[in-house]
């Protein structure tokens, strides 16, 4: 099915950023041969630079790095007017490492733990724009908007919608888009909509609901 | 109640990692001011549920027994092929009682 002469119009160039040569190694054996690895680096500067003279689509970027984390590279980027899409690769999956990267303007969230078919369908889905979540950042976001507030000072930004709640809690139960299209009977573009909708929640809302959340799980 | 549905997690958990061919298994739970919801989800072999092994039979009996002896219950929700979820409730008290 892929285009085998692997041209621009097809192809989806990526930067892998890990300090772990194996790590980047084993993600470039599992990608398809229509992702292409046009650059890696194993810290932030390294990043950086490779970011400014690549000019990839995405960049997989693991959360801790030397000389910063994942969230300054994120930062280091739109600070040098770098445009490009931030899919975070970790091993880890705690709270405050999420929800950090994320607001830092990451488009997704994947763990090392993740399958080849589903890392090169979240590469393929952040390229176009559309937000990925791991189950367990699923279940984050549905615990930090949880408990409506009285008076939200932005109704919109501050609360999910009952179909938001909806798609991320089949998330955070293990289903994948295409299955949860099947179920609530909307299409994959619908379900994406929803959980760009909800990215671009947490990103924007600084308001008390995710502050609050934030406080009591001791994240900030 | 907290006990109960521990223990039926356990089994749902131990069921799936034995019985379902597959590397990953999701535990989701979420608990609201009168229930609890645990879900249990493997993307492996399936079963068709008029198929039973008695041997697995057992299993799902028992789970339901667990969450049936606190008020609460159990779902399975599977198909060949398609996987299988485990969903499990129990009701709680808005305080006190856990």
């Amino acid at each position: 099915m892929s285009d085998t002469s692997n041209s621009d119009a097809g192809g989806i160039r990526i930067v892998i950023v890990d300090d772990h040569e194996l790590v980047r190694s084993g993600v470039r054996g599992a990608l398809d041969p229509d992702i292409d690895v046009v650059a890696e680096a194993e810290d932030v500067d390294q990043a950086l630079e490779a970011l400014a003279t690549h000019r990839p689509q995405v960049v997989l970027l693991d959360v801790h790095l030397p000389g910063g984390n994942g969230a300054a590279v994120i930062r280091g980027a739109a600070a040098r007017d770098i445009e490009t899409t931030f899919l975070d690769l970790s091993a880890s999956d705690v709270a405050e490492d999420v929800i950090e990267v994320i607001r830092a303007d990451a488009r997704g969230y994947i763990t090392k733990t993740i399958s080849s078919l589903d890392l090169n369908d979240a590469i393929r889905r952040v390229a176009e724009g559309d937000a990925v979540f791991s189950p367990r950042l699923a279940g984050f976001v549905l615990d930090a908007f949880a408990g409506a507030i009285e008076a939200p000072d932005d109704p919109e930004l501050d609360q999910l919608t009952k179909r938001e709640q909806e798609v991320l809690r089949l998330l955070a139960r293990g289903y994948a888009y295409k299955e949860i299209g099947c179920r609530l009977t909307i299409s994959v573009k619908t379900v994406e909509t929803h959980a760009s909708a909800v990215l671009r929640k947490l990103q924007l809302s600084n308001r008390h609901e995710l502050t609050d959340w934030a406080h009591r799980r001791r994240l900030i | 109640v907290t006990t109960a549905l521990l223990g039926a997690c356990r089994e749902a958990l131990v069921n799936a990692a034995k019985h379902a061919t597959t590397d990953k298994i999701d535990l989701y739970a979420e608990v609201t001011d009168d229930r609890i919801d645990v879900f249990v989800r493997d993307t492996g072999a399936g079963f068709d549920p008029d198929d039973i092994a008695p041997g697995r039979r057992g299993i799902a009996d028992s789970i339901r027994r667990r969450m049936a002896r606190v008020g609460g219950t159990c779902v399975i929700t599977t198909e060949p092929g398609e996987g299988t979820e485990v969903e499990l409730t129990v009701p709680r008290e808005p305080e006190g009682t856990s």
